[in-house]
């Protein structure tokens, strides 16, 4: 340390202000503890604001929009083919993510938490450097990690940024290719596919899983299965990628595939594989911090690392990555920092596939309960039994439960159909709560719903 | 072989017309194919597979009226490998992705499965945040409602029951004490470097800074000040009694501790009793009166003993001092406190008795006070009330005083006035 250099003691610093972040900085300050928050961005909000969760989710929203119109041709009432605006589609996600930024920082201000843009990176265990930022040193008492993740490159298609991108460029929309490969099988990916088919693009979607939405039950995934399989170019599963050739223009790429191998051209390719932690730059060696291979660290159910001043939350902390299980998170770490015996104990966190139809579940799958000789039953109904779904023209849903046998306490919940993101708040707390068949059984629901399906399955 | 019955259609349909068979008799059928399609009064249905095999043989056929339960197909369990195996048999294999190994932490801070496969009993979020609270964890508590539902109450009744816990951080790495049977004997190892006397083995710590300053302080004030310690008995029967129907019922099911009462009744006397709100300033042979009265509470914390501090006490009332408690509590254990908290008290409550021990004693004032009160074990006794024998609780207090500034005489005067607080407990609420 330079003699005379401006050192601030902080008593909590957060680094990173995605949802991990900025719940564990508000909470933090709630409860009373002066709170420094560091995010490289001017703006609060991470890249599930800024090029993840809320740029995908309102572009799903607009591609459903695209998708009711072409469905209501089946009860007979026809648009003209819609004609996409790409600079305003662009404005609209901006605008939106702008909106929600500047709500966080006046939230911030209110709460009295100080913000600071810069790269944070470890001294020791007690100092940060600031790089870039208005303070060069800072002294904590504790930190919290919630620095997210960082997209995993495929070794035969690295990323150039130009023709093979990554899923946060992807989401910025520079331009819609003619024919486009997204290469992956989880969430990010059968998104960003149906995103772009929306939007005119001959998506090829190549995954090595035998099956889309791998740790999903195969049930609540086939509808959705069905409809990329209508909407793409091609679906291809059980598909590894040989080799590739990359020029300025062009993507050529051979899969290897249980039918024989196969060669295509593609305008762009968007790799979808997954993340990896985002510690590769933080000093994080000059720590007791433990990270695995994957650059994902490792915590305790209170979010602590192998550093006592030191916690972590959010994706950073390896799957199942997303917001909500973030949020909770950074809360709990918050609460721990200021003295609360708090843990993350979550029973069931909800995995939601924000496509067209949604695929939402949480607690045990059947899968997990069967590979785990977990006792069970399952109860499920197919939603062409519903009187709204039919009236809606959308029977391609499915409810399910996975029960335990003999206490008939419900442990699993899977939905697929339109509208599941949101029904899947029901399971999770049916799941938390630990109730049995007959509650959700006996609980009214609206009729005709969708929803009324839990309470039908549960019968 | 299994059979396949028609499931259960949903919405009090319990019968339907098969509208086709999907598959043949021989054909290889993997799990949650199609079978067959069934119109109902609402609508036509696929039905799926609920398991992979061969179907043997068929016992409907198309256009026939079929009830749930009826027995529709039966399939072998002929071979059926060369089918890529589904995500039945790996279900959380990673989402495509180059060779890469994906053990990873989340198995620690992410995954929320049942875990495990042991049942757990159901319990709800408020209840396990609630046992959480009280230390307790929620796998070792008895449920009372069906299915071992663990409910308010049998938390509740668990904190209660436990033994008082005389370290009051009971979590995590270290494996919780009270829930396993005591090891032989293992004698606590005393922290230190390694040293040896004359006659044996000894450690030898270096004081900690709080410990340093806690030493400092405790032997400047008990060779400076002549302490003078009373000690005394108060009836806390009918404060007992008042805090527990206290506060009114909007205020839901907060508790207030007896402690919060004492503080206002401390309070209240300092106002009349200003000589034990003051200093002895030796060096200008003054005594310096305090126009501000603020309380400090001693708390026992991991780092040491603490005095966080409730500022201008005499403003607040009971309710008010008890959430200034309950945030001291949390924020001297925490990261949220300062040095600056424990500034400025102009008078010390100490509460052994809290952690389980202790009758009378004699407690040592802080350095700038006068006195400082130590309340003991509140404990159910023999008392003679009106003459006849009666079962009272009772505190018994030790009270210190720095005979500089005040005579006995005051302090009798002062300490009357707190134990009659106490005793007749509903003026404090005033």
């Amino acid at each position: 340390m330079v003699v005379g250099e401006f050192t601030q003691e902080a008593n909590l610093v957060v680094i990173g202000s995605g949802p991990g972040g900025y719940s564990a900085a508000f909470r933090a300050a709630e409860l009373g503890v002066p709170t420094i928050i560091i995010d490289s961005r001017k703006e609060l909000g991470g890249i599930c604001l800024h090029a993840g969760c809320i740029p995908s989710k309102t572009l799903l929203h607009i591609a459903e929009t695209i998708s009711l119109g072409r469905r209501a041709a089946a009860f007979g009432v026809e648009y003209a083919e819609p004609r996409i605006d790409l600079e305003r589609v662009r404005a609209w996600v901006s605008q939106s993510s702008d909106r929600l930024a500047s709500g966080l920082s006046s939230r911030a201000r209110k709460l009295g938490v100080d913000v600071v843009s810069g790269r944070a990176t470890f001294d020791d265990g007690k100092n940060l450097s600031i790089h870039g930022g208005s303070i060069p040193r800072i002294k904590f008492r504790r930190a919290i990690l919630a620095v997210g993740g960082r997209p995993l490159a495929h070794p035969a298609l690295p990323f150039d940024e130009h023709i093979v991108i990554n899923p946060w460029q992807a989401l910025r929309l520079e331009s819609i290719p003619t024919s486009l490969l997204v290469v992956g099988g989880g969430a990010q990916a059968v998104e960003l596919a149906m995103i772009y088919a929306a939007l005119g693009s001959k998506v090829t979607l190549a995954a090595e899983s035998a099956q889309l939405l791998p740790s999903g039950d195969a049930d609540i995934v086939r509808p959705l299965h069905r409809a990329l399989v209508e909407n793409l170019n091609s679906v291809l599963l059980g598909a590894t990628i040989a080799s590739a050739k990359v020029d300025d223009k062009a993507a050529q790429v051979s899969f290897s595939t249980k039918d024989g191998a196969r060669e295509h051209s593609f305008d762009r390719a968007i790799v979808a594989i997954g993340q990896g932690g985002n510690t590769l730059d933080l000093g994080i060696d000059h720590t007791r911090v433990e990270c695995d291979s994957d650059g994902f660290i490792r915590v305790d159910d209170q979010m602590r690392t192998g550093e006592s001043r030191i916690m972590a939350v959010g994706d950073v902390t390896g799957p199942p990555w997303s917001a909500d299980r973030a949020l909770a998170q950074g809360r709990i770490a918050a609460e721990v920092v200021a003295g609360w015996n708090s843990a993350f104990d979550a029973r069931a966190v909800p995995r939601v596939v924000f496509t067209d139809p949604n695929v939402a579940w949480c607690g045990l799958t059947e899968a997990q309960a069967t590979s785990q000789r977990i006792p069970h039953r399952v109860a499920k109904i197919p939603w062409g039994s519903s009187g709204r779904a039919v009236g809606m023209n959308r029977v391609d849903g499915l409810t399910k439960l996975i029960y335990d046998p003999d206490t008939k306490i419900v442990l699993g919940i899977g939905i697929v159909g339109a509208g599941a993101a949101e029904m899947i708040g029901e399971g999770v707390l049916a799941v938390e709560m630990g109730v049995e068949l007959d509650d959700l059984a006996d609980t009214i629901h609206p009729h005709p719903s969708m929803c009324e399906l839990l309470s039908d399955a549960a019968r | 072989m299994k059979d396949f019955k028609l499931p259960d259609l949903g919405e009090g349909v319990h019968e339907g017309q098969i509208v086709r068979l999907m598959v043949k008799a021989g054909e290889m059928i993997r799990e949650d194919q199609p079978l067959m399609e069934v119109e109902t009064d609402k609508a036509s249905v696929e039905i799926p597979s609920p398991f992979s095999g061969t179907v043997a043989k068929w016992h409907v056929e198309e256009g026939q009226l079929v009830h749930v339960g009826d027995v529709m197909v039966t399939v072998g369990d002929g071979a059926v490998a060369a089918e890529p195996t589904q995500s039945g048999s790996k279900p959380e294999a990673p989402i495509a992705r180059p060779a890469a190994s994906s053990t990873t932490a989340g198995s620690n801070g992410g995954v929320a499965v049942a875990a495990t496969g042991n049942r757990r009993a159901p319990a709800s979020p408020a209840v396990r945040k609630l046992a959480r609270k009280h230390n307790l964890d929620i796998e070792t508590i008895q449920g009372s409602g069906p299915n071992g539902r663990i409910t308010r109450a049998d938390v509740e009744a668990a904190a209660s029951g436990a033994a008082p816990s005389p370290a009051p951080r009971a979590r995590s790495a270290a494996p919780q004490a009270s829930t396993r049977p005591a090891p032989m004997a293992p004698a606590v190892e005393p922290p230190g470097e390694d040293d040896q006397d004359k006659w044996g083995p000894i450690r030898r710590q270096k004081n900690s800074r709080a410990r340093s300053t806690i030493a400092a302080n405790m032997a400047q004030s008990w060779s400076t000040i002549p302490h003078v310690t009373d000690s005394d008995d108060v009836d806390v029967t009918e404060l007992d009694r008042l805090r527990r129907g206290y506060p009114a019922p909007e205020n839901g099911d907060r508790k207030i501790t007896m402690l919060a009462f004492i503080v206002r009744a401390v309070a209240r006397a300092l106002g009349s009793h200003p000589e034990f709100n003051a200093v002895f300033d030796a060096e200008n042979d003054q005594i310096v009166y305090r126009r501000y009265i603020n309380i400090a509470v001693a708390v026992h914390t991991e780092r040491g003993l603490i005095t966080p501090v409730i500022r201008n006490t005499d403003q607040l009332n009971v309710l008010d001092i008890a959430d200034a408690l309950d945030e001291l509590a949390q924020k001297a254990r925490s990261a949220a406190f300062t040095v600056n908290d424990t500034r400025g008290g102009t008078y010390t409550i100490s509460n052994p008795g809290a952690l389980g021990g202790s009758r009378y004693s004699t407690p040592i004032i802080p350095p700038g006070q006068c006195a400082v009160l130590a309340l003991g074990r509140t404990r159910l006794i023999p008392w003679v009330v009106n003459g006849s024998i009666e079962p009272r609780l009772i505190m018994p207090v030790s009270h210190s005083f720095d005979h500089r500034i005040a005579d006995g005489g005051d302090e009798i005067a002062f300490m009357k006035h707190v134990i009659g607080a106490l005793e007749n407990p509903a003026r404090l609420l005033l």
